[in-house]
């Protein structure tokens, strides 16, 4: 972190001042911001809305859940937009990993109730400080203004509850003159348009209240760090640095100047060059002046001695803080699979390689890295999304096809042609089982003294009429009556009484064993013929 | 059920068909429309079963049963089930008697002949329990005592389908002892026009109108038919048929659990019935076909994914007998 690249003047603030600074940044970075917000938020409900849609309270009581997640977005935006550098939903995009990677389980478990949270959400995000080192670091900032950041979030939750009910009693407000819709009864019994209208609410109330939030612990933060590394007398230091760094080269380049203008000297008159004092390179400056061509100027010579210039016992005293004091100094120690070409290997093993270890590579950046991935696939998606659409175009398109097939011309096609069965119950009615002269036979089988045999015959023989050449269709779980009632649709009057009869009389043989007698059996075998058409 | 007392002649069927065909006739002078909920009706009559009316309030439920009981001459008596309904409510109970210093019976308004039951399942289980035995045994027990119910004896109980909020549901147990659970729905509209003039005319209030249901027989009378019945013929294939569907209830798939035997042999019971009522003296398959969902609708459990997907009990029964091939003798 370089003060002198900070997008604001790093001075010791009073903690309400602190938090004013980070309203301040968001006052002046509002619309990358909402940008985020919008993505983020957006992003949230296409996710929660197709499966809570008919508890809208459930879809805000996850939002109000899942905001330290929300608030990351704000904070990235902000730390990027204090150095000046842009920050926006691409590059946000680009930088997804590295945003949610640290702290981000814990900010939504145990740290979510964190009365502190916005103070202490930049040593997770921005330092990517975790377990033991993250409460050290977070002890040592909230040590001073912690109470304010208590504050914040306190404040925050006021004014989120505040801007909701207001928003409520705006819109009950608006309501005419002698409407009856009170929005406050909606409370008593919440409906899902009410239910709807609080989500609304909950939204726009998140929505302006929760940058100002982590704005203002962002504040609080940088002030911190401003006091405990002193960016402000740093940024001081390189002031007063640059300023002598000039008066300095003036007064070299006067005696220069004027060396140019007086006569050859011997080189006695020579002023001494300053002993080193520090180890630190020093510019070698022209000690006299010389013969021939005009000294070339000198790139801004840190001062020779004076009291900026730390000596060395402090010089390590402070490198030995910087480097011990977890404060100030993260050690990570990280281990990595790293690829090295050989120019052996097959083409399809190289471009594998490049491809898995090309984010290992350091001469590549990370974040068009990540942006073409997010590109390939955006690109994936795009192209399911479009086989998606023209698919169920297409479909749509032969559904009308179909569904309107007898308007179009077409034939119609029947959706399962019926496939009359062999047997209905027992009862063989495929056509080449009955005999030639249906009639004929069964008055054989009757004179036989086979009476149950002889109206079978007559029974399936009309059945087999009716499924095979009638096309009928009766399935094998039709009862008597099933397949009478759906006679007397197909067949004509003659028809219906003559199966009417005998399935009458059929029924009073197979169920109450009386057979008919002989006149009653002649008139059925007699008005067979006509009825069924003979043989089938 | 009650004993016969004598043989029944079946001779006497045709007559016996005639009377139904007559009770029925007088049901529909005070009932308009609902021609196959009083057919059920009757044949659970005639079986001499207990009936599960379910439907929405309005829909001549009460005007049905007054109706049933003044076609013979018989009590009708009528509790309205509620969540502090006590058994002895139903069944009766002993009062102490002051002046002789002797319990007295009271006897509950189950010593009826027609029992309507009026929205069943607003009472508690122990309440809807003490109608177990008098269903069951036609038989009630009071401080000791058993107390038969004069015969015939019906129990037509109703319950609301939609309003399942502070409602006991019956126990299968309870369940399974109606012979059948008819649903009423709402009248076609020509019959619900021909019901709203014919209440309407010449009617202040809206009080039940039985007064054109004319009296056709006693409670002797009622038992003979009832004896007919059980006379009815059922061969051994309609017998069958009854019993291959009650058994594929219980391996069909949708149904968790299927009917027991009760529900075959309310099958045939009510098959006889509903013969007689055709004005036959035997049975057929297209009676047990005809009576199968009311005799089996409450006697079967859906399983969960089937009633996730909003299938019925008459769905799947239908699904079922469309399946089950029918005998042909």
């Amino acid at each position: 972190m370089k003060p002198g690249t900070m997008g604001f003047i790093p001075r010791t603030r009073a903690a309400m001042e602190a938090a004013d600074l980070g309203l301040s940044l968001l006052q002046a970075h509002w619309r990358p911001v909402a940008r985020v917000w919008g993505l983020q938020l957006g992003f949230l409900l296409a996710l929660l809305l197709p499966f809570l849609h008919q508890t809208p309270l459930w879809v805000l009581a996850v939002l109000w859940w899942l905001k330290p997640w929300l608030d990351r977005g704000v904070l990235f935006v902000l730390s990027r937009a204090v150095f000046g550098q842009p920050a926006s939903v691409w590059d946000f995009l680009g930088e997804w990993r590295s945003v949610h990677r640290r702290g981000l389980v814990a900010g939504l478990l145990w740290r979510r109730l964190s009365p502190m949270r916005s103070y202490v959400l930049p040593v997770s995000q921005l330092e990517g400080l975790r377990g033991a080192g993250y409460r050290r670091r977070a002890r040592v900032l909230t040590r001073k203004g912690g109470g304010t950041g208590f504050l914040l979030t306190c404040s925050g939750w006021a004014f989120t509850l505040l801007t909701a009910v207001g928003f409520i009693a705006l819109v009950q407000a608006m309501m005419p003159a002698g409407s009856r819709v009170q929005v406050w009864d909606g409370f008593n019994n919440p409906g899902p348009g009410f239910q709807w209208f609080l989500l609304g609410v909950g939204l726009l109330a998140l929505t302006l209240t929760e940058p100002l939030f982590v704005a203002g612990g962002f504040g609080l933060y940088l002030n911190r760090r401003t006091h405990l590394e002193g960016w402000d007398l740093e940024l001081a230091f390189r002031r007063l640095a640059a300023r002598l760094a000039l008066v300095l080269l003036l007064a070299w380049a006067m005696p220069l100047r004027l060396a140019a203008q007086a006569p050859v000297q011997e080189p006695t008159a020579q002023v001494p060059a300053p002993e080193a004092s520090d180890d630190a390179p020093q510019p070698t400056p022209q000690t006299g002046p010389q013969p021939g061509p005009q000294p070339e100027p000198q790139p801004a010579p840190r001062p020779a001695d004076g009291p900026l210039r730390p000596d060395e016992e402090a010089r390590q005293r402070a490198q030995r803080i910087l480097e011990q004091d977890p404060a100030f100094k993260h050690t990570k120690e990280v281990r990595t699979l790293s690829y090295e070409p050989t120019g052996r290997e097959p083409r399809w093993l190289r471009s594998l390689l490049d491809y898995l270890f090309a984010k290992e590579e350091p001469a590549q950046p990370s974040k068009p890295q990540n942006l073409d991935f997010l590109k390939r696939m955006w690109d994936l998606l795009a192209l399911v999304g479009k086989v998606v659409v023209v698919g169920g175009l297409l479909a749509f398109v032969l559904w009308l096809v179909y569904r309107f097939r007898h308007r179009l011309g077409l034939p119609l096609v029947e959706a399962k042609a019926w496939e009359a069965p062999e047997a209905v119950a027992g009862l063989d009615i495929r056509p080449e089982s009955l005999p030639p002269d249906v009639p004929e036979a069964a008055r054989n089988l009757f004179l036989r003294g086979e009476a149950r045999a002889a109206l079978a015959l007559l029974y399936r023989g009309a059945l087999a009429e009716l499924v095979h050449r009638r096309a009928m269709e009766i399935p094998a779980s039709a009862t008597e009556g099933d397949c009478l009632r759906a006679a007397e649709g197909h067949l004509e009057e003659g028809p219906a009484g003559a199966f009417h009869l005998l399935t009458g009389t059929w029924q009073r043989l197979a169920y109450k064993n009386e057979a008919p007698t002989r006149d009653a059996f002649e008139a059925l075998c007699d008005a067979w013929p006509a009825a069924f058409g003979g043989r089938p | 059920m009650t004993t016969p007392s004598a043989s029944p002649d079946p001779a006497r069927i045709p007559w016996a068909a005639e009377q139904a065909e007559a009770l029925r006739t007088e049901i529909h002078r005070a009932l308009v429309g609902q021609g196959p909920v009083v057919g059920q009706v009757l044949a659970a009559f005639l079986a001499g079963g207990h009936v599960l009316l379910e439907g929405v309030p309005g829909l001549g439920k009460t005007l049905l049963v007054r109706a049933l009981a003044t076609t013979f001459q018989g009590a009708f008596a009528r509790i309205q089930f509620t969540p502090d309904l006590m058994p002895s409510d139903v069944t009766g109970h002993a009062m102490w008697d002051m002046k002789s210093e002797q319990f007295h019976l009271r006897r509950g308004p189950v010593f009826t002949n027609l029992l309507l039951a009026d929205e069943v399942n607003r009472a508690p289980a122990k309440t809807q329990a003490a109608l177990l035995e008098v269903m069951q045994e036609q038989q009630v027990s009071l401080e000791g005592r058993t107390l038969p119910v004069e015969a015939p004896f019906m129990v037509l109980a109703t319950q609301n389908p939609i309003e399942q909020e502070g409602t006991y549901p019956l126990p299968e147990a309870q369940l399974d002892r109606f012979l059948l659970k008819v649903r009423m729905d709402y009248p076609e509209a020509a019959e619900e026009a021909a019901l709203v003039r014919q209440v309407t005319t010449d009617t202040v209030g809206d009080a039940l109108r039985v007064d054109g249901v004319r009296p056709l027989m006693g409670a002797a009378e009622v038992l003979e038919l009832q004896r007919l019945v059980a006379t009815v013929r059922v061969d051994d294939a309609v017998l069958d048929y009854a019993v291959r569907i009650v058994r594929t209830t219980r391996q069909w798939p949708g149904i968790a659990l299927g009917a027991g035997p009760r529900g075959a042999i309310a099958l045939v019971r009510t098959a006889r019935a509903q013969a007689l009522l055709e004005g036959r003296d035997f049975a057929t398959p297209d009676d047990v076909k005809a009576m199968a969902l009311p005799a089996l609708r409450h006697r079967i459990q859906r399983s969960p994914e089937t009633e996730i997907e909003g299938l019925g009990s008459d769905d799947l029964l239908l699904a079922l007998l469309a399946k089950v091939p029918a005998p042909r003798a």
